[in-house]
């Protein structure tokens, strides 16, 4: 009993537990709903950084418990690829509760929503902490199918269809995960993910495993051609779903997809196999592909899920380089994006709450009216562009760095050419915002978001300003431990 | 944190959180605003001080910022860095004095000044950053914080060049950045310093990084043809802000240049370890003299063809770049020696016209603050309302022009002395014909700035209402500081000259060599120096009069000579097309393929719904053939039934029978009883009436009496058998249950038949519904052996086979059709 009382699986199961304790109390008072909502990502959160010291320091804490679900079990482990995936999902987790809590008044089945809300929370942070690949592929499937309920929330007619290509696409992604897992199985009588990984013959077999994870992780991370599901369904979440959704739960599939390539398949049989070719053609469709789209887009959270496709592809493109410090780059962008895009949703949200406008011509004069939102807005788009001294800046100068390592000046120009298509879809906005004027006969108000949800957002903004600003940047520092622990065996 | 890096952050920090916190009271009074905003500009200005102060007596300060963005941020005191930070923050104090008064009558001022000090901390930490990463960084701050000042007025004209302002600069910044990053790569630091010798091994590579830095900063310095925003951004902005931009911000461009073509691109390991590639600094040096020849007439035409005071300014700025970059190319062409004049010329000609292009844009202020026209249609005779402004402007004019006396004439008497040198050493056609355009370019300069004087100043007003009043004190105050500045470095060419050479000689190590000499050898007060100003001046006169009798300014252009219809368009639409038509057509096609795959999966979904349905069939036809089946057998079972009940008749008719038999048998018996005991009687009878012979007849009797007793139970034995089979019988047809429960006990003398008929058949019934049942369950082979145990074969072997068919029928049936049937 006591392996279940350690801070480790308290901080994965205890969100399982509240979900259902939710569940049970919210008949009760939507103030133990909201309350138990925030508090469930808190408290893993804070559960754990109290890991934070220790695993900065070298430590890696492993939990094991083999008696459920035999004969695999289940294993968790906190190393610096899950300590900041587990900070950056409960952490960011947090802040859009607290924001939910205030967003969800206008909305309906708020009952519905709250459980739903931290049992995904409990699949995501299983996910980031999970030490094998059977735990897994068990907590990515409740994430991802308890988000169907979030992406549908709205019940509109293209809410269901929304959802409806998403639970598709995901349970398709499910399966070629389920079919990788167990060509992994059969190759090696193992689904742990070992530091320096262990397949290492190559073969259809191992092939037909990459390209499964690759299809799996792929829908799950929005990678151009697996991404369709994303701007239906991102777009149509309420909007602190959206920010989950796009900030946190995308974030699982590259780290799944990390983990495969280093922790289950080793990096030689990763390169004499091309998968590294493969997931840098990948990359590069879904930068050019979610950067261009994004600006042909007028709904203003469609334009950021499209962002969101281009983003993931510089992670993919961190990955897919085989490269130490474009490792660096790509799990720092983890953290990074998980920070703006949440930002930028919830910005996005808190206009759409207010104004009820979605889409970016009508945000004329905004920023006038909503003043500290729409910095906040300003401030996670100049770092999605990748201005310095904002942290979007940090993750792509690693990944240049990373990209020329690798001889791939093309890549160079890739990412630069993406950022300059970030500004051309991010500027305009806010150029309307502050600087544009309202439609004719609309009438000035203050109304700022109420500080519930403003808070957050400035939390965040906080994040993007000065994580990359004061010396003892942990997200970075992570990134870098991390990408060292995983070419440590090269 | 050392004091080494609290006094070079200094000058960052100070207006970055002035700016802050007008940012933050931006409802405040104008009075708080406005203090915040000179003191921490004052602040700025004597932290800056300081550092050009510590460095000029040999305490280079540098500090790095460990960890900061990962890299680390590296800051560092350099004679031309810290010296033009001192500028820069002299200019910019001016700059917010002249604000004070000049937006006054604004709308947004918090928002202005706010943005105004930002961009001096980004414009400072440009030059005191010790690194091109951190160089970048505060080149990005400045680029953003000076767009709200560019598109301060927020009417059409100043967001289109805002737009083009900011895209043109971002664009170019991410160039930068390329060519920042694989600096980095291939040398390994980020550092100012000599790294020519690391890229021995990827000359291309080295082509690739001076191009995008030369693009990059060229952005910002207004090369041509990546000025287009410039002329547009500059005038629209409010004067204070044009004078920063024009005077300050577009040399962190030329800063950068400067510091890359002059550290970076040397070598820091002896002349030998370049010598493969130590042509290509050469080469680009010449391709930089030329497009910076190219910037300095284009500008000029430009600026003579334009009827807005602000328009000929920044044109004018454009022009001022080339004179900047042209000494740079040709220093970096010459190499050691001679290019040591020619680039303390550029630094000189940079400091200069820092000061006097920031000056002339307020002075030309001042008149719009009175007026608030820009258009020379509705200016003219100025110098009646303003004498105080006419008096600097022409100041300032004649300084840009190079007059002997004015600021001016040292720094263009260096270029143009590095040009005549350099064109008599190295015979090289293109110093030649660059010296000839210098000439031209100056008479271009002379000619439009007498067109703006003389349109402004001289003359009659033009406008309805002639404008009363005079410049506000602070402006007077900011003008007459420059223009006191310009005379005074006017004055002190030769002091002006060497100072600037010891400033900018540091950190590279090739000027250091005879520089110091070939600066002695230069005359200022000189016929010659004083006719290489002049002549340009009277072609000048000769320009302008020329252009006036033909209406040069009156001929537009058509607008597809500009460089922005020739190249910007095209490629910013070009690339909107590709985005909008290929790329959604591509994310199009993506999610047609879905579309298909999602059909053709439905319509086999239909298809194996169809072929379900058909199983469906199947199996009710089946169920239906195993319900007539069932039906048949239930037939037979009646039969069997009826079977039964004719057997139970049978059975019933033999039991009669033996019944009956048996009743003859008892009757025997009883008259058998009879008989003998008439026989005893007689006996009996008989030994009363004899006596003697009592004994003899008893004997007899008793003989008899056995005898008979004998015959008795000889009888007796012969009708057992019969009896007990009898018995035997009726009891296995009741048992069909097979329970025999009194089988072992004595026969009693009557049998009594307890179950009629009609139960027997009930029994068996219900017998073989309990054998179906036990059947279903497997276990009819365990019931049977009990049964046979018991069964007779010689009187029921009939019913035991039809029982035996009728369960293999049923567990037949049962085995066959068991699902479809139940």
């Amino acid at each position: 009993m006591d392996r279940f009382l350690n801070p480790m699986a308290l901080a994965v199961f205890l969100p399982l537990l509240l979900a259902v304790a939710i569940y049970i109390l919210e008949q009760r008072s939507w103030r133990i709903r909201n309350g138990l909502a925030v508090a469930s990502a808190g408290i893993s959160f804070i559960l754990l950084a109290t890991y934070l010291g220790d695993v900065r320091s070298g430590a890696v804490i492993v939990l094991e418990l083999p008696n459920v679900l035999p004969p695999l079990g289940l294993s968790f482990r906190l190393d610096y690829l899950s300590m900041l995936g587990g900070l950056v999902v409960t952490g960011v987790w947090f802040l859009v509760s607290v924001y939910a809590t205030e967003y969800m008044i206008k909305e309906h089945a708020k009952k519905r929503f709250y459980p739903f809300l931290v049992l995904t929370l409990a699949g995501a942070v299983g996910v980031m902490l999970s030490a094998d690949l059977f735990t897994f592929f068990l907590f990515f499937e409740l994430m991802s199918l308890s988000a169907y309920v979030l992406v549908v929330h709205e019940e509109s007619p293209e809410a269901m269809r929304a959802g409806y290509k998403y639970l598709i696409m995901t349970i398709i992604g499910g399966l070629a995960l389920f079919f990788s897992i167990i060509a992994v199985y059969e190759m090696s009588g193992s689904v742990a993910f070992v530091p320096g990984g262990y397949l290492t013959q190559g073969g259809l077999l191992a092939n037909l495993a990459f390209i499964g994870f690759l299809v799996g992780f792929g829908i799950k991370a929005g990678i151009v051609p697996f991404h369709v599901w994303l701007p239906e369904a991102h777009p149509v979440a309420p909007s602190p779903a959206s920010a989950l959704l796009s900030g946190v739960m995308l974030k699982t599939g590259v780290i799944g997809l990390i983990r495969v390539t280093h922790q289950v398949f080793t990096i030689d049989l990763v390169r004499n196999s091309n998968w590294n070719t493969v997931m840098l053609v990948f990359a590069s469709v879904t930068i050019v592909l979610g950067s261009a789209v994004a600006i042909t887009e007028d709904d203003i959270k469609r334009r950021l899920a499209y962002s969101s496709i281009g983003q993931m592809g510089y992670i993919l493109l961190g990955i897919g380089l085989l490269q130490e410090r474009a490792m660096v780059g790509a799990i720092f962008h983890i953290f990074a994006h998980a920070v703006m895009k949440s930002a930028l949703f919830l910005t996005a949200g808190a206009v759409i709450y207010r104004k009820g406008k979605r889409s970016v011509k009508d945000w004329g004069g905004i920023g006038r009216e909503m003043f500290p939102t729409m910095v906040v807005f300003t401030i996670a788009a100049l770092s999605m562009i990748g201005i310095p001294p904002l942290i979007g800046f940090v993750s792509k100068w690693e990944l240049s760095l990373g990209a020329l390592d690798n001889r791939g000046y093309a890549f160079v120009g890739l990412l630069l050419l993406s950022s300059l298509m970030n500004f051309v879809y991010y500027f305009p906005i806010i150029q309307n915002a502050f600087f544009g004027n309202r439609k004719h006969g609309e009438k000035a108000l203050n109304i700022e978001a109420a500080p519930a949800m403003l808070v957050p957002m400035i939390v965040l903004a906080c994040f993007i300003v000065f994580t990359a600003l004061v010396p003892g940047n942990f997200a970075l520092d992570l990134a870098r431990k991390a990408a060292a622990q995983l070419f440590l065996y090269k | 944190m050392t004091w080494q890096g609290v006094m070079l952050l200094a000058p960052v920090i100070f207006p970055a959180l002035g700016g802050i916190m007008i940012g933050i009271f931006r409802n405040s009074c104008q009075k708080v605003r406005n203090s915040i905003a000179l003191v921490s500009s004052t602040l700025a200005l004597l932290s800056a001080a300081s550092v050009f102060v510590l460095w000029l007596n040999g305490a280079v300060l540098s500090h790095t910022y460990l960890g900061l963005l990962g890299q680390g941020l590296s800051f560092a005191s350099t004679g031309l860095g810290s010296g033009i930070a001192l500028i820069a923050a002299f200019v910019w104090l001016l700059a917010v004095v002249f604000a004070v008064a000049y937006m006054e009558h604004e709308h947004s001022p918090s928002r202005f000044f706010a943005f105004l000090l930002i961009s001096q901390a980004g414009c400072l930490g440009v030059f005191l950053s010790g690194d091109y990463f951190t160089l970048f960084l505060f080149f990005e701050v400045m680029t953003f914080a000076a767009y709200p000042l560019i598109i301060h007025n927020e009417d059409r004209s100043a967001m289109s060049a805002g737009n083009l302002y900011l895209y043109l600069s971002v664009a170019g910044g991410l160039v930068l950045l390329f060519g920042i990053i694989a600096l980095v790569w291939m040398s390994g630091t980020a550092q100012i310093v000599p790294v020519l010798e690391k890229f021995v091994q990827n000359p291309v590579l080295l082509y690739w990084v001076a191009g995008t830095f030369i693009v990059g900063f060229g952005v910002k310095a207004g090369l041509v043809p990546l000025h287009v925003w410039l002329p547009q951004a500059h005038p629209v902005a409010p004067s204070p802000a044009s004078a920063l931009l024009s005077g300050i911000m577009i040399k962190t461009g030329a800063y950068g240049i400067m510091r890359f073509l002059t550290v970076t691109l040397t070598s820091g390991a002896g002349a030998e370890a370049v010598a493969p590639i130590v042509k290509i600094p050469q080469t680009i040096g010449l391709v930089l003299a030329v497009v910076a020849i190219i910037t300095m007439l284009a500008g000029a035409v430009m600026a003579l063809m334009q009827t807005s005071m602000k328009k000929i300014l920044a044109y004018s700025s454009v022009s001022q770049m080339g004179y900047i970059i042209l000494p740079l190319g040709l220093a970096v062409y010459l190499g050691k020696g001679l290019g040591g004049l020619a680039y303390v010329g550029s630094v000189f000609h940079l400091f200069n016209h820092a000061i006097f292009k920031s000056g002339l844009f307020m002075m030309f202020g001042a008149v719009y603050l009175l007026t608030h026209t820009l258009d020379f249609e509705k200016l003219g005779g100025m110098r009646k309302i303003l004498p105080f402004t006419a008096a600097v402007a022409l100041i300032g004019s004649l300084a840009v022009l190079g007059m002997p006396g004015f600021s001016g004439f040292a720094s263009k008497t260096l270029i143009h002395d590095a040009l005549l040198e350099g064109a008599h050493e190295t015979h090289q056609l293109w110093i030649e014909i660059a010296e000839k355009m210098f000439v031209l370019g100056s008479a271009l300069t002379a000619a439009y700035f007498i067109k703006l004087y003389s349109r402004v100043f001289l003359g009659q007003f033009k406008g309805k209402h002639t404008p009363s009043g005079r410049e506000h004190v602070l402006v007077r105050g900011v003008t007459g500081i420059y223009a006191a500045a310009i005379l005074v470095v006017g004055a002190f060419p030769y002091w002006f000259t060497k100072f600037i050479g010891r400033v900018s000689a540091e950190g590279v190590p090739w000027l250091e060599y005879h520089l110091m000499e070939h600066l002695d050898h230069i005359h200022f007060w000189d016929v010659h120096a004083y006719w290489g100003v002049i002549m340009p001046a009277l072609l000048g006169i000769g320009i302008f009069f020329l252009t006036e009798r033909f209406h040069y300014e009156d001929w537009k252009p058509p607008v597809w000579l500009s460089v922005e219809y020739l190249v910007y368009r095209p490629i910013s639409q070009g690339f909107l097309y590709i985005c909008s038509r290929y790329v959604c057509g591509i994310e199009g096609g993506i999610a047609d393929v879905y579309e298909t795959s999602s059909t053709v999966s439905g319509s086999l979904i239909r298809r194996v719904r169809r072929i379900d349905s058909m199983i469906d069939d199947g199996y009710d036809q089946g169920s239906q053939v195993s319900t007539q089946l069932i039906k048949r057998v239930r037939q037979i079972d009646d039969m069997i039934d009826d079977g039964y009940d004719q057997g139970g008749q049978v059975s019933d008719g033999l039991i009669r029978r033996v019944r009956k038999i048996d009743d003859m048998i008892s009757d025997g018996y009883e008259q058998g009883q009879d008989a003998s005991s008439q026989l005893i009687d007689r006996a009996r009878r008989a030994s009363g009436e004899e006596g003697s012979d009592d004994r003899q007849n008893g004997s007899a009797a008793v003989d008899i009496a056995r005898a008979m007793k004998e015959v008795e139970d000889l009888f007796e034995k012969d009708q057992e058998p019969s009896s007990f089979s009898s018995r035997r019988l009726i009891r296995k047809i009741r048992n069909g249950k097979a329970v025999l429960p009194e089988a072992e006990e004595p026969l009693p003398e009557e049998v009594t038949l307890h179950s009629p008929v009609p139960d027997r058949s009930d029994q068996l019934v219900q017998a073989r519904d309990e054998n179906r049942d036990q059947a279903e369950q497997g276990e009819s082979e365990k019931a049977r052996p009990a049964m046979d145990q018991t069964w007779c074969p010689q009187n029921i072997t009939l019913g035991s086979l039809i029982l035996a068919v009728v369960l293999m029928v049923i567990l037949f049936i049962l085995y066959f059709f068991g699902g479809a049937a139940l």
